[in-house]
Parts: structure tokens; C-alpha cells; sequence
């Protein structure tokens, strides 16, 4: 039964020092009686390395819920507490549900204003208390801020709503920095990170530091396929699509989303040509701010269909399920084909009302001939049920 | 005596306990994950493992944390692309398990029943493990593929910790397994990586069993 514990298993960029730009905080910070040089305060903040976790740790309590029927609901921390009380949607008199405090913490959290929510529930002779307690984000204190060309300090700020005195959001900041980076990326800026990193001070305020290092917009050099032999460069990069030269061509920018794209057409080409062992190996060549596109190409041998067949649980004439398979004895071996095929067996099986019918393709390949043969298999579950055991082996 | 009377008859007793608690065990974006799923969680691995949830450590519980995160991240990307696994299946993944435990569907989840696990947990389980496949497909382009030579050189780093040579079965013998256990470790950090891209795109900070991210 191993497989079946096996089913079940468990299954920052670094900040530099604060030095070289100083946006001074727009909201006085609360003092403390150790109170800590506001210098002193934003060089730390830049020396952590990532954003804190404000959450209190607090005991855990019984992990069975009482049973019985609502007392009260009570809401502690919220800046509106009717409107808190309503968002948890439990009433006093109702049966305690582990589903609906679930979603009562939800909610409550989905206000927007918690950096914790926590249910205490507690048995009493009129029944059971329900005590929410939403602990308020922290704000921000010192806000240090370093810029680059592209995206500059202010243009930073505004995009993350990192100003003194605002609520710390931690999930904004998180979410602000992928679409900054990937923006960066998509111009050509492919080395752009931006680092976040904060303190928790003693006042209860968040210190934060954003560092973007924008690095140098990378051009490409040139593009190439190496290696080819049975296929032409020209039909390959044909591929390609440059947006008029702006990305993945020579003078345009990387854009790697479209080069995946232009691969997998690419391997559509291989594939079409028998090629069915070719592997393109991306090595590319970075030199400063120039980088050059070169793909390795291993060809390999053109693989011939030699023998293509049908067997197994027809459930109609071999002669239709012939008529479907489009490849034939000699042709180059196309997977591409062959899935297609495949695909119109079953919608062949679908289309007589056998949707459960299934098409197993049965490979055998001749590395020394280069030859390759497929027989698809169809099985059909109730057949395969319907067999007698096979009889005790004889004494 | 008389207060201890008095308490008892308006079950005061009761009221000294420690309150059950819930509260955020996690933050995955927008998302959070509770307490009280990470004890059910926990629960059912526990149950797996014939031991309780008492037993089950804070390192343990902050694992199932993570992992619940990494679910989290898993599905919230495959609805980005639209990715599903249908009914069918999942009816045809429990079938194979069946079959892998030379077992009936039925059978399987009767044992299965007897080690405290659901049916229907089951089928969540393995609804996650076809997710995540699926999922890691679409990135298998970024795998390093496996190549002859892979293979020779962890038949050979095999031999060298070997006493004697002369023990180890011969390449051909070995290589489908070789083959296979380079093939899980290209998985494990084609996965690794994958979970690392996922994360740098999101907050996740886990509050159960020590440490944040």
C-alpha cells in the first residue's frame, strides 16, 4: 500500500545600503523612550533582507471547536465594529459550524484592514462565545526609496503605495513588484530586480527600503541555429515571430514568451520532417549589453513508419478505423500525426456513443534501421471486465 | 465548597479551559490559510500514520502549512491557464493505483477506509497529484533531457561507492532504473524551481510552526 501513502505525503534580491538616495518620511513616526536615530533606522531597514511578517504569536488553544449553539458574536479591533459583526454572517442562536467561523475569519479579513484575524470560542452557560479579535495592519514609518533611469523614485512610490503613514501591505507590494520587473523585462531591461526588504520597529511601525537595479537594456546580436544539416536555417527563423524586428531578431529585444512560442512551432518543423530524436538546446552568448541567440541543434536521423496497424476491441469495421490513420508505410514519423489520428479514433468511439473506449498506441523502434512501428491498441473497459479469471495454476 | 458548587452548576468549570482558537496560519497572496485546515490536514496525514494530532510536531505542522501554500499556488496558476483535471480522470488515477496494488478500486478503498482516509480525500489527493503533473508538463521544455552520457556517469559515480565493482549489476541491467531516478530528481527540481517562481510572484507568509518566508 505504499503508492497509497505516497498519494497522501506532503508532498530578495539583496539590499545594498541606504546611501546614495533619501526621501524623507511624509508623517512624523511615534516615539519610543529607546528611540532610534532615523538614520540609523533607514540603514537597517535597507540591510534586512526581506519584508517582515507582522503577525503576534499567540497559543493555539483546544483544537476541538464546543459544540452547541451560538451565545454571542463579539468583534474586537475593527474600525467599524457593526459592519465587522454583520461580515462574519453568524447570528447568536444558530449552531457553531467550523465551516462558517472559517468563513467568518474570511471575511473579515477580506475587509482589508487586518494583518491578523483570530476566533477564540469559548463555552459559557448560555452558550457558546464566539470572539474575534482583527488585529490592524502597521504603517509605514521610515520609507527609503532608490530609483533608476527608467522608473524613478516618485514613479516607485506611487506604483506601491509606500508612503509614510500609509497601512504596510505586503501582498501589494509583492503583487507591485512582479508587474514593475516584468514591465522592465518586456523592454528589454532583462536583468531588472527590485528589492524589498523592511524592519518591524519597536514603535510598531514598518520600515521599508525598495531598491530597483534596472541594469543595462540588453539588445540582441544576432540569432542562429547551429547544427543543421536536413533542415534550412531560413525556414527556422521564418518561424520566428519579430514584430517587425522589435523582439528576437537582431537589434530587437528578448521576448521569451514569443521564442518559446516560435520553438514549439519549430519543433512542429522537426517534426514534419521525420525528425522525431531532434533537440534544440538553447546556448545563448551574453557579452555586456549584447546578447547573442544561438540555438544547438541536434538533428538526428529521419525515423520511417514501417509498419502502422490497428488492433485489439473494435467496435466497428477495421476498415473505418483505417480510413482515419492518415499515415502510411514509408512515411516520415510524425508524432504530430499520430496524436491527430488518435484523436480521431476517439471522436469516432464518441461519436457511436463509446466515449469510454480507449486508444493505447504501441511503439517498437529499430534504432539500427531508423524504422519505427505503431500499433494502436484499442481497449474497451467492458470487455477487459467481462473476462473470466485466468483458471489456479495445476498442482 | 459552596463556590465550587456554584461554579459546577453554571459550568464555570468549563470556562477555565483554553479556548479553541483559529486564526491565519498563512497568507498566500490575497488568500489565507486557517489554522483549523492546517489541523485537518494534519489530521489526516496523522490518521496515515497511525499517531494523533497531539503528536504531530510544530515542524510538521509548519510542513503541512507549506505544502498547503504550495496547493494553493499550484491551483491559483492552473486557473490562470485554465487547466482542469476532469472526473474521469480521477476515476481512471485511482484505477491504476488499484492496479499498481495488484487490488480491486473496491478493495483499495476499503483499505483505504480502514486507515482513516476518505474516499473522497483520496480522490483529492490524487486530483492535486494530476494538477500538479499536468502543470509541470507545460514546463518540460525547461528540463535538461537525459541524455547516454547522464547515464553513464551516474553508473559510474554508482560503481565508485560501490566496495567492490565486481557486485554492481552490469549498465544494461541498471540503466532503466538509472534512467528513472535521474528522471525523478530532473522532476523534483524542475518543481523546486517552478515553486520558487511561483513564490517570488507572491507574499506567502507562514505563521505556524516558526519562521516567515
Amino acid at each position: 500500500m505504499k503508492k497509497i501513502f505516497l498519494a497522501l505525503a506532503l508532498a530578495a534580491a539583496a539590499v545594498s545600503a541606504c546611501d546614495d538616495e533619501f526621501i524623507p518620511p511624509k508623517t512624523p513616526t511615534r516615539t519610543t523612550s529607546k528611540e532610534i536615530p532615523v538614520a540609523e533606522r533607514r540603514e537597517n531597514a535597507c540591510k534586512a533582507k526581506v519584508l517582515p511578517s507582522v503577525a503576534p504569536r499567540s497559543g493555539d488553544g483546544q483544537t476541538d471547536i464546543p459544540q452547541g449553539n451560538v451565545a454571542r458574536v463579539e468583534v474586537e479591533g475593527a474600525s467599524d465594529e457593526a459592519k465587522a459583526r454583520a461580515a462574519t454572517g453568524i447570528a447568536a442562536g444558530e449552531p457553531v459550524n467550523v465551516a462558517k467561523t472559517q468563513d467568518a475569519i474570511r471575511k473579515l479579513w477580506s475587509l482589508g484592514e487586518a494583518s491578523d484575524v483570530r476566533l477564540e470560542a469559548r463555552p459559557s452557560p448560555q452558550g457558546v462565545v464566539l470572539h474575534f479579535t482583527i488585529e490592524k495592519r502597521p504603517t509605514y514609518g521610515q520609507v527609503v526609496i532608490h530609483g533608476g533611469s527608467v522608473i524613478d523614485a516618485p514613479e516607485l512610490e506611487k506604483a506601491l503605495h509606500a508612503t509614510g503613514g500609509a497601512a504596510y501591505d505586503p501582498v501589494a507590494l509583492v503583487s507591485a513588484r512582479g508587474t514593475l520587473v516584468g514591465g522592465l523585462k518586456a523592454r528589454g531591461y532583462t536583468d531588472a530586480s527590485l528589492g524589498l526588504a523592511g524592519v518591524l520597529e519597536p514603535d510598531g511601525t514598518v520600515d521599508l527600503c525598495v531598491d530597483l537595479q534596472e541594469g543595462a537594456k540588453i539588445t540582441i546580436e544576432s540569432v542562429a541555429f547551429k547544427g543543421l544539416s536536413k533542415l534550412k536555417e531560413a525556414d527556422l527563423l521564418a518561424a520566428i515571430d519579430t514584430d517587425h524586428g522589435r523582439i528576437n531578431a537582431p537589434g530587437g529585444i528578448v521576448d521569451a514568451t514569443k521564442m518559446d512560442e516560435a520553438l514549439a512551432k519549430i519543433a512542429e518543423l522537426f517534426d514534419k520532417a521525420g525528425l522525431a530524436k531532434a533537440n534544440i538546446v538553447p546556448k545563448h552568448q551574453r557579452s555586456g549589453d549584447k546578447i547573442a541567440l544561438v540555438f544547438e541543434v541536434e538533428e538526428g536521423p529521419v525515423i520511417t513508419l514501417r509498419r502502422y496497424d490497428i488492433t485489439g476491441d473494435l467496435i466497428t469495421d477495421a476498415s473505418a478505423y483505417r480510413k482515419l490513420m492518415t499515415m502510411k508505410s514509408r512515411d516520415p514519423f510524425s508524432k504530430a500525426k499520430l496524436v491527430s489520428d488518435m484523436q480521431s479514433i476517439s471522436d469516432l468511439h464518441e461519436k457511436k456513443g463509446r466515449k469510454d473506449v480507449e486508444v493505447q498506441p504501441m511503439t517498437q523502434v529499430d534504432d539500427k534501421n531508423n524504422t519505427i512501428d505503431v500499433v494502436l491498441k484499442v481497449v474497451d473497459p467492458k470487455k477487459t471486465q467481462q473476462k473470466p479469471p485466468p483458471p489456479p495454476p495445476k498442482k | 465548597m459552596i463556590l465550587a458548587t456554584l461554579a459546577l452548576s453554571f459550568g464555570l468549570g468549563a470556562l477555565d479551559q483554553a479556548p479553541y482558537v483559529d486564526r491565519v496560519a498563512a497568507v498566500v497572496g490575497d488568500h489565507v490559510v486557517l489554522l483549523s485546515e492546517v489541523r485537518a490536514r494534519a489530521t489526516l496525514v496523522a490518521r496515515t500514520q497511525r499517531a494523533t494530532l497531539a503528536q504531530m510536531t510544530d515542524a510538521i505542522l509548519h510542513e503541512v502549512t507549506e505544502r498547503l501554500v504550495e496547493e494553493y499556488l499550484e491551483q491559483s496558476e492552473a486557473d490562470r491557464l485554465k487547466i482542469t483535471v476532469a472526473s474521469d480522470e480521477v476515476d481512471h488515477a485511482v484505477e491504476q493505483l488499484a492496479q499498481g496494488n495488484n487490488t480491486s478500486v473496491q478493495t483499495l478503498m476499503k483499505t483505504v477506509e480502514s486507515q482513516g482516509v476518505k474516499p473522497d480525500e483520496l480522490r483529492e489527493a490524487l486530483r492535486r497529484q494530476l494538477l500538479e503533473g499536468k502543470l509541470l508538463l507545460l514546463r518540460g521544455n525547461q528540463m535538461q533531457r537525459i541524455e547516454e552520457k547522464d547515464l553513464r556517469a551516474r553508473y559510474e559515480q554508482m560503481k565508485k561507492q560501490v566496495k567492490d565493482p565486481k557486485d554492481l549489476k552490469s549498465y544494461d541491467e541498471l540503466k532503466n532504473e538509472l534512467l528513472n531516478e535521474l528522471l525523478q530528481e530532473r522532476i523534483a527540481a524542475l518543481r523546486e524551481d517552478w515553486m520558487a517562481q511561483l513564490r517570488a510572484r507572491t507574499w506567502v507568509d507562514i505563521r505556524v510552526g516558526g519562521g516567515s518566508q
